[in-house]
């Protein structure tokens, strides 16, 4: 995982994950259909997700990394 | 609020189903080739197109048995695979967009198998070519304003005539009274910060809506998750049309260096892919 999101976002990349979720789990269409995660958990489940990313800050974010490039 | 086990967060859509899974990312119109460079979500599927009619579907494909209902629900518990899932979702959506008009979906789109989505395509086809036809010569750009509390506090010191009278008080006063004056003047202060910030906030979010054609507000984020030292009082998206991104930019440039020396500090992201702009619901049937 390239985590340029680190040095902080610019005007073109280096966007945070969270800045992701809340235009991908936040935003964008929502088709009617036989689809596995249904209309109504939508909402929930960007809910859940956003909050677990929101919980973790930049220091844990570094730690962790550093812990997975060393392993 | 995580979702606990007793909570339906997923349902389930079919048993006993063979053919594999369809990751939906994005829809395009039918003309062109969409870059198809890298393996998708389950990080072993390769991003392929699906042509339906006048839309193109951009999907991977996701093997039954590890992307069912239950699976699917433990993997949205998973911080790692939830970020890199994030990430190549909008990568793939991003280079879609290079290419003209892009529906980002919302994450995790998940149909039973390829006949599924050419059904559900044809079902919402009008609705779709419509939705496409609005987005089309349009980016999405973002914009964030920060403020540093003490720099805006200064600033409101040096400039606000309700703090400068409240100044001239204080030295006319008596010491008692003075005193008195002084605890209320930093109430008056926090007030002011308070007004400015407010107007600003308003100020930029009109200023670019305008030149934007259409704006619309995200979720503020803590400095925990933006890694910043100000506070974030402005998160915003704009659908920019490509004649008027110049005049926007310039526009977002000139807010930035007037706003400034008073502690604001305004940052333009993008462009994106209109996800803050394509309709919530795109319902079954023609189009309104």
């Amino acid at each position: 995982v390239s985590d340029l999101d680190l040095i902080g976002p610019s005007r073109h990349r280096d966007v945070s994950v969270l800045e992701l979720a809340d235009r991908i789990l936040g935003k964008g269409v929502v088709l009617h259909g036989d689809i596995t995660l249904s209309v109504a958990d939508v909402d929930l489940v960007y809910l859940g997700v956003r909050l677990m990313l929101a919980s973790t800050d930049t220091a844990e974010r570094l730690r962790r990394q550093a812990v997975q490039g060393a392993g | 609020v995580t979702p606990g086990p007793e909570q339906p967060v997923v349902t389930t859509s079919r048993r006993d189903a063979p053919a594999p899974g369809c990751y939906l990312y994005a829809l395009v119109p039918a003309t062109g080739p969409i870059p198809a460079r890298r393996t998708g979500v389950d990080g072993t599927h390769p991003i392929r197109t699906v042509r339906c009619g006048p839309v193109t579907a951009v999907v991977s494909d996701l093997d039954p048995e590890t992307f069912g209902p239950e699976e699917l629900e433990r993997r949205l518990r998973d911080r790692g695979w939830v970020e890199e899932a994030v990430r190549t979702h909008d990568d793939v959506v991003r280079r879609a967009a290079e290419t003209g008009p892009v529906l980002p979906l919302r994450f995790c789109t998940i149909l039973r198998d390829e006949a599924g989505l050419a059904e559900l395509l044809d079902r919402h086809r009008d609705g779709l070519v419509a939705a496409l036809d609005r987005l089309a010569d349009r980016q999405e750009w973002g914009c964030k304003l920060y403020r540093d509390h003490g720099t805006v506090a200064d600033h409101v010191l040096r400039a606000s005539p309700r703090v400068a009278e409240m100044a001239g008080e204080i030295d006319a006063a008596g010491e008692g009274r003075a005193w008195f004056l002084r605890k209320r003047l930093q109430d008056v202060v926090g007030e002011e910060v308070e007004r400015l910030s407010a107007e600003h906030v308003a100020g930029c979010h009109d200023r670019l809506a305008a030149l934007a054609g259409a704006g619309a507000t995200l979720p503020l984020q803590r400095p925990e998750a933006t890694g910043r030292a100000g506070e974030m009082v402005l998160n915003a998206a704009y659908l920019v049309h490509g004649e008027d991104l110049d005049a926007f930019l310039a526009a977002a440039d000139g807010l930035r260096a007037e706003l400034a020396p008073r502690g604001f500090d305004l940052e333009i992201t993008g462009p994106w892919p209109p996800y803050s702009f394509v309709p919530d619901d795109i319902m079954p049937g023609a189009a309104p």
